[in-house]
C-alpha cells in the first residue's frame, strides 16, 4: 500500500522543508530523520489547533526547530565524526583533500554555535528565511531575531577566521 | 539591483555556507515515506485536509517551501509595477493629446477653413478661460467679443466666415439669441446661460443703457 501521487508529493514536500534544517541542526541523519517524523506526527496531531493565522511551512518549521532545539539542549555533546561524510566523499575527487577539509571546518563552525544562533544562521542561509519569519519560527520579537542572527554571523565569522577560512 | 557592501558580504557567506553543506536527501524521503506508512494510512482525511491547505497556500502566492513568490520574484515584481505605471500615463497622455490638442477635423489637410469661436467670456469664469484655450489649439480663429461691441464682432466673423465654416459661441444665452437674430444663423454650441448666476458690471452697465444684450 502506497500513497496516491498527490499525497506522496505533498508529504515530500513537506519533507524537504523540514528535514535538511533539522539535520543542519543537530548535524546527525538518524536524528534528524527521527526528529522529521516527530514533527509530522505531532503536526498530525495538532492539525485541529492550526488556524491558518499563519503559513503552514512556517508552522511546521516552528514545530521542528522546537523539537530540535529541545533535543539540542537535552544532548549537549555531539559527535562530529557523524557530520555528513556520505556526501562530500561522494561528491569531490580523492586529490581535493584540502577542500574537503574545509568545507568539514565550515560545517563543524556552525554545530559549534549555541543552538538558538545556529538556528538563526541555518534559516537565514540555508532557508533564506527573512528576519520576520526568523522570529515567527522562533516564537520571539523581530529584534531579538535580528540581534540573533546579528550575533551568530559574528561568532560565525570569528570561528571561521580562527580556521583560516575567508569568504 | 544595486547591493551595498554588507550585502555582498552576506552574499559570499552564504555562498560559502551552502557549498560547504550540500546534501542529498533522497535515500531518507524514501525511508521516511516507508516509516509513515505505518503510522498514517493513505487517504486518511487528515492527509487529504493537510494537501488541500498546501495546495491552497501554493495556488494563493506561496511556493513549495511556503516562500512568498513575489519575494523571490521580486524583481520582476517592480518591473511590472512600473511598467503599468507608465503604460497607464502614457495611455492618459495620449488620450489628453488626440482628444483635445487635435487640430479640429475641418482642420486636417482637404478639410474646411478653420473655425471662429466668438468669445463673449467674462473674467470670473475660468471654465470659459479653459475652453478659449483649447479651441485655440484646435485651430479655431478667436473673436473676443469684450474688446468690441457685438455689432462689431458680428462684422468680424462675418469676414472671416467663409461657406460651410464652423461657428461656436461660447457665452450667455442671450449673447447666442442676438447672434442668431442678428445673423439668422444657427450656431453650433451654447456653452453657458446667465441662469443661476448673478450679473457682473458690464451686464448692469450694458441693461442700463439700454445695449443688447
Amino acid at each position: 500500500m502506497s500513497y496516491p501521487p498527490e499525497q506522496e508529493d505533498m508529504i515530500s514536500g513537506c519533507f524537504d522543508l523540514i528535514f535538511p534544517t533539522l539535520l543542519r541542526l543537530t548535524g546527525n541523519r538518524e536524528t534528524a530523520l527521527d526528529l522529521t517524523q516527530e514533527t509530522f506526527l505531532r503536526g498530525w496531531g495538532k492539525l485541529d489547533s492550526f488556524e491558518g493565522r499563519s503559513n503552514i511551512s512556517t508552522w511546521l518549521y516552528r514545530i521542528a526547530v522546537n523539537l530540535a532545539l529541545n533535543h539540542l539542549r537535552r544532548n549537549k555533546k555531539i559527535s562530529y565524526t557523524e557530520i555528513e561524510p556520505a556526501v562530500i566523499a561522494t561528491e569531490l575527487p580523492e586529490n581535493m583533500a584540502e577542500k574537503r577539509f574545509e568545507m568539514a571546518a565550515i560545517r563543524e563552525s556552525i554545530l559549534l554555535l549555541p543552538p538558538d544562533l545556529r538556528a538563526c544562521i541555518v534559516l537565514h542561509y540555508y532557508e533564506a528565511k527573512p528576519v520576520d519569519d526568523i522570529a515567527g519560527i522562533l516564537g520571539i520579537a523581530r529584534g531579538t531575531a535580528a540581534w540573533r542572527l546579528h550575533n551568530a554571523r559574528k561568532k560565525l565569522k570569528a570561528e571561521l577566521r580562527r580556521r583560516g577560512i575567508r569568504n | 539591483m544595486f547591493r551595498n557592501k554588507k550585502e555582498k558580504e552576506d552574499d559570499g557567506l552564504k555562498k560559502l555556507l551552502r557549498d560547504a553543506w550540500p546534501l542529498d536527501t533522497g535515500k531518507e524521503r524514501a525511508t521516511f515515506l516507508q516509516r509513515l506508512k505505518l503510522v498514517i494510512p493513505p487517504d486518511h482525511p487528515g492527509l487529504l485536509f493537510l494537501a488541500g491547505r498546501i495546495k491552497r497556500q501554493t495556488m494563493n502566492g506561496y511556493d513549495h517551501n511556503g516562500e512568498a513568490k513575489w519575494r523571490r520574484h521580486g524583481v520582476f515584481a517592480f518591473i511590472a509595477a512600473w511598467s503599468v505605471i507608465l503604460l497607464t500615463l502614457f495611455l492618459a497622455f495620449f488620450a489628453f493629446h488626440s482628444y483635445w490638442l487635435a487640430p479640429a477635423p475641418h482642420n486636417t489637410p482637404g478639410g474646411n477653413e478653420p473655425g471662429v469661436i466668438l468669445d463673449n467670456q467674462t473674467d470670473d469664469n475660468e471654465s470659459k478661460t479653459t475652453d478659449r484655450y483649447i479651441y485655440q489649439f484646435r485651430g479655431y480663429k478667436i473673436v473676443d467679443s469684450r474688446k468690441f461691441t457685438l455689432a462689431k464682432a458680428t462684422e468680424e466673423i462675418n469676414k472671416l466666415r467663409p461657406m460651410g465654416m464652423e461657428i461656436v459661441v461660447t457665452g450667455m444665452k442671450q449673447v447666442t439669441e442676438y447672434f442668431e437674430e442678428s445673423n439668422g444663423t444657427t450656431y453650433h454650441y451654447v456653452i453657458y446661460e446667465l441662469e443661476g448666476r448673478q450679473k457682473t458690471e458690464s451686464e448692469k452697465q450694458n441693461e442700463r443703457f439700454g445695449v443688447t444684450p
